[in-house]
């Protein structure tokens, strides 16, 4: 019996002892629980999902919530009518450029797949707002959209991009060496131009090397070659060659690094910003804004490949081969010519030649007009301004130059634009064009350079 | 053996108490998603189906009060018209709405609408204060509902947001754009009418209470409602509250505003008339004088906190002597001082608790974006029955300046004794010092 009485007290103590536990765990049923999925199923919703969700899988959330935002921040919602818009941008200068030139595999696998859009800027104590943030390489978030334009978060999305391409191909070791004496934390107290004084393409960058790597990279896309170039130039002599150096390495990062043709994915991406930019910002993407200030010199030389890939006019190239014949009938080979802007007025038109004792240049004098604005410059000759030299030179074959060339050039007005063609990437924006006005048949076009 | 049955009985007892179902001791009923869920259905069944919409009334936490028209449909887009701007009283405008359960059930308003506008953090969209706006919310926690009200909470700055079901009338007026009409004609009276009051009767004891409106909508410091008027002592008292535009005057928000011992509650029209109605529905009709109707000395300190001489501006009603007063500050900002200024003001400011009149002189050499005060201190006496002041220094010129040309009307406070008045031109208040020693002495000043 005692026996019996002792298992029957350990039993109940046992019984005692689970019947007196407090945890009870309870089945919550979350599908019934409001998990906060906004869905309406408007034309706008069945864009973004066939545009985004079922092509990308991206979600984009254009409804307001608060867990999207820094929480001690107002922040407002988008208007409904700027989401398509907003998005459009997103997709034509962001997601297409990379799946035409890396690929529909690369852009589906490493696209955000969150795209969070507000309307107002969320804006820090100090009153600095950010046009946009990346979390994780999932998330973009993008701001300001009810009163920037579409396109004021590219220039965010491709520098979110590239330190998410940066988790996948590290960035060389060497990039950080360029600069690495001028990072400085408190970025945001340093002044734009003294940034550039010090090779860098922000105040932003100089915080720390992989922002500064993420901006060179959706500068160089977004704002463009001769944007980055013409403000390089404007910054020191160091400063420039710094900015330079960290091209050079970005170029070469998603060209060997990621196998991304990084000349094919600038081209895309301005040929986007071009298409939708008016304005100031159009005309920074436009060559007559470089033209005579960044851009000094056009070479031409017909027997360049160029020549082959995208035609030439048949009156300049008469009036070229009349140059090239002409000389040759004193034993001179024609190289090349180019159109150089010495000073805000005077140009000068050299022909550069090789004879039995050398390679010369003779230089021909002219003024000129350039307007800025609508890219229109008209060449004038004028009395030539030396008589040695290269003068002397051009005394040389003064007969036929103005047999050839200085008809060609005379009396005419010509509009500068980049080369009006499908260009291939290694030309864009390398090709200066000078189509005569009110005859599009008549052009001539060659190769920018920076120095004279 | 008796000990083993009552050990068996034990056991069953609390074998049983083991096996006892989960959902029978459930303290609220339902499980928590279902009662969630259940809330959030009857909020959002509610609100779209009001058949006429809703008419709302928000405060803000830094601005004034608000009102809107909102229509909900089973889409989660709400059309909304409200009392912010010219167009939002009259057209509506579409955004999208849900309820969603966040610490309770909550309206968000999830696409940019009006009631956005006094949530953004750029001053440049509404005029709000940078990063805050009007302090006023897009998410709403339910808190109650009564009759045809439903009551929410900004969750973040806690205004109260009333949803009260709109009639059929009501809806075909807001749709005619009754409430811009309304609007404009409420601004329009109180620019016309610029010194509204109610006779009250308050038992043996009647007085004239001032009404004060700011009708300004895009300000922080707009839609306000300001009563004030002369105490049985010759003292004054003023309380103020907000206001939002309604379909015939104004309501005034967060139940009324009490002024000895009378709430009011709304202005409105009737027959090309203003009334102020109180809670007890008693109307009272709103006259305009053409004088304020308490003197300066009484509003100084507390409706106005300064008379200021802006930088060479001189005012109409100001004298010779006067002039001299004025000009020997603004024409010594360029040369009286031993600096070069290009800008600057000469300010009394009153400190009616401590009984001190400060004389502050800025002085600006960037056009007055920044610059340097020099402030001099007066304890002054005030006659309450003439409302004269006299002046004795406190503390003499300290900071800035401008201590060298703020030398007459220095030496004008403490020889002269004062009184304020009032100096109406071309609808413009402004406020007179007159000595009283020396009558030719007005100087006349801009009241802030």
């Amino acid at each position: 019996m005692k026996i019996l009485n002792r298992i029957l007290i350990l039993f109940l103590t046992v019984f005692l002892y689970s019947s007196c536990k407090k945890e009870v765990v309870r089945k919550v049923d979350f599908s019934n629980y409001n998990d906060d999925d906004p869905q309406t199923s408007t034309e706008l919703d069945e864009w973004l999902k066939s545009t985004f969700l079922d092509e990308y899988n991206i979600d984009v959330v254009y409804r307001y919530n608060r867990y999207y935002h820094d929480a001690e921040r107002n922040v407002t919602p988008i208007y409904l009518d700027k989401v398509k818009p907003a998005m459009t941008a997103v997709l034509e200068s962001y997601i297409l450029p990379y799946r035409k030139v890396a690929g529909e595999t690369f852009i589906k696998r490493y696209a955000p797949k969150e795209w969070v859009l507000f309307g107002s800027p969320s804006l820090a104590t100090d009153g600095t707002g950010v046009a946009g943030t990346a979390a994780g390489g999932r998330r973009v978030t993008l701001y300001s959209l009810n009163n920037q334009s579409p396109n004021f978060g590219v220039l965010v999305i491709h520098h979110e991009f590239t330190h998410i391409l940066n988790q996948l191909v590290a960035i060389p070791t060497d990039f950080e060496t360029i600069s690495r004496a001028d990072y400085n934390a408190d970025w945001a107290k340093i002044p734009a131009d003294t940034a550039k004084k010090y090779g860098f393409v922000t105040s932003y960058a100089m915080g720390k090397y992989t922002e500064d790597y993420a901006e060179v990279a959706a500068h160089l896309l977004v704002k463009g070659q001769a944007w980055y170039d013409d403000y390089a130039s404007a910054s020191s002599a160091l400063g420039k060659t710094k900015l330079k150096q960290k091209e050079a390495n970005v170029v070469n990062y998603f060209t060997t690094g990621l196998k991304v043709d990084f000349r094919a994915l600038q081209k895309e991406v301005q040929e986007y910003m071009k298409s939708t930019s008016t304005g100031a910002t159009l005309s920074s993407y436009l060559l007559p804004t470089y033209l005579t200030g960044l851009y000094k010199t056009v070479t031409i030389n017909l027997g360049n490949s160029i020549y082959n890939k995208y035609g030439v006019s048949t009156k300049f190239s008469a009036a070229y081969n009349a140059l090239r014949t002409g000389i040759a009938t004193s034993n001179r080979t024609l190289n090349n010519i180019s159109i150089r802007f010495d000073t805000s007025s005077q140009a000068t038109i050299r022909v550069n030649y090789t004879s039995a004792s050398g390679t010369f240049d003779a230089d021909f004098t002219f003024s000129y007009n350039f307007d800025k604005s609508t890219g229109d410059l008209i060449l004038t000759k004028v009395a030539q301004a030396g008589t040695s030299g290269t003068y002397g030179n051009a005394n040389n074959i003064m007969g036929s130059f103005n047999a050839s060339l200085l008809p060609y050039f005379s009396d005419k007005t010509f509009s500068a634009s980049w080369l009006k063609s499908n260009v291939d990437p290694v030309d864009y924006n390398n090709l200066g064009g000078f189509y005569e006005k009110g005859d599009n048949s008549n052009y001539w076009y060659g190769t920018l350079g920076q120095t004279l | 053996m008796k000990l083993n049955k009552f050990l068996y009985s034990l056991l069953l007892l609390v074998a049983m108490m083991a096996c006892k179902n989960e959902n029978d001791d459930l303290t609220f009923g339902d499980r928590p998603e279902i009662r969630m869920k259940e809330k959030i259905d009857s909020i959002s069944f509610v609100l779209k189906n009001a058949e006429n919409g809703w008419k709302a009334v928000l405060g803000t936490g830094l601005g004034g009060g608000y009102s809107f028209f909102l229509n909900f449909n089973d889409q989660q887009v709400v059309n909304m018209i409200a009392d912010l701007t010219a167009t939002s009283a009259t057209t509506a405008a579409k955004s999208n709405y849900r309820v969603k359960q966040d610490n309770g059930a909550t309206l968000i308003f999830d696409t940019f609408n009006y009631i956005s506008l006094l949530n953004d953090p750029s001053s440049s969209t509404f005029n709000g204060m940078t990063r805050d706006g009007y302090k006023s919310d897009l998410e709403f926690a339910f808190e109650y509902s009564k009759g045809d009200t439903l009551g929410f909470i900004g969750k973040k700055y806690r205004q109260s947001f009333l949803l009260i079901k709109a009639s059929a009338a009501e809806k075909a007026a807001y749709e005619a754009g009754e409430l811009g009409k309304s609007l404009d004609n409420t601004v329009e009276y109180f620019k016309a009418n610029v010194n509204p009051y109610i006779d009250v009767v308050d038992g043996e004891n009647s007085y004239k209470m001032a009404i004060t409106m700011n009708t300004l909508s895009n300000n922080i410091n707009g839609k306000r409602i300001e009563f004030a008027s002369l105490l049985a002592d010759g003292t004054t008292s003023a309380v103020k509250g907000k206001y939002a535009f309604s379909l015939d005057g104004a309501t005034i928000i967060d139940g009324g505003l009490t002024y000895r011992g009378i709430t009011y509650t709304a202005l409105f029209w009737e027959n090309s008339k203003m009334y102020l109605v109180d809670q007890k529905g008693t109307k009272h009709e709103v006259k305009n004088s053409v004088q304020p109707i308490l003197p300066l000395f009484k509003l100084i300190g507390s409706k106005y906190l300064a008379m200021r001489s802006p930088y060479k501006t001189y005012y109409p009603g100001t004298s010779l002597g006067g002039l001299t007063i004025l000009q020997r500050y603004h024409n010594g900002l360029a040369s009286g001082t031993g600096y070069v200024f290009n800008s600057g003001y000469m300010e009394l400011g009153w400190d009616v608790i401590n009984s001190r009149i400060e004389l502050r002189g800025f002085s600006s050499q960037n056009g007055g974006t920044s610059g340097w005060l020099t402030t001099i201190v007066y304890n002054y006496t005030l006659d309450e029955a003439t409302g004269t002041y006299k002046c004795t220094l406190k503390t003499a010129a300290s900071g800035g300046y401008t201590s060298a040309i703020l030398d007459q009307m220095h030496s004008f406070l403490l020889n002269n004794s004062f009184r304020l008045d009032y100096y109406l031109d071309n609808g413009i208040l402004y406020g007179t010092v007159t000595s009283v020693e020396n009558p030719a002495i007005v100087i006349t000043l801009q009241l802030r």
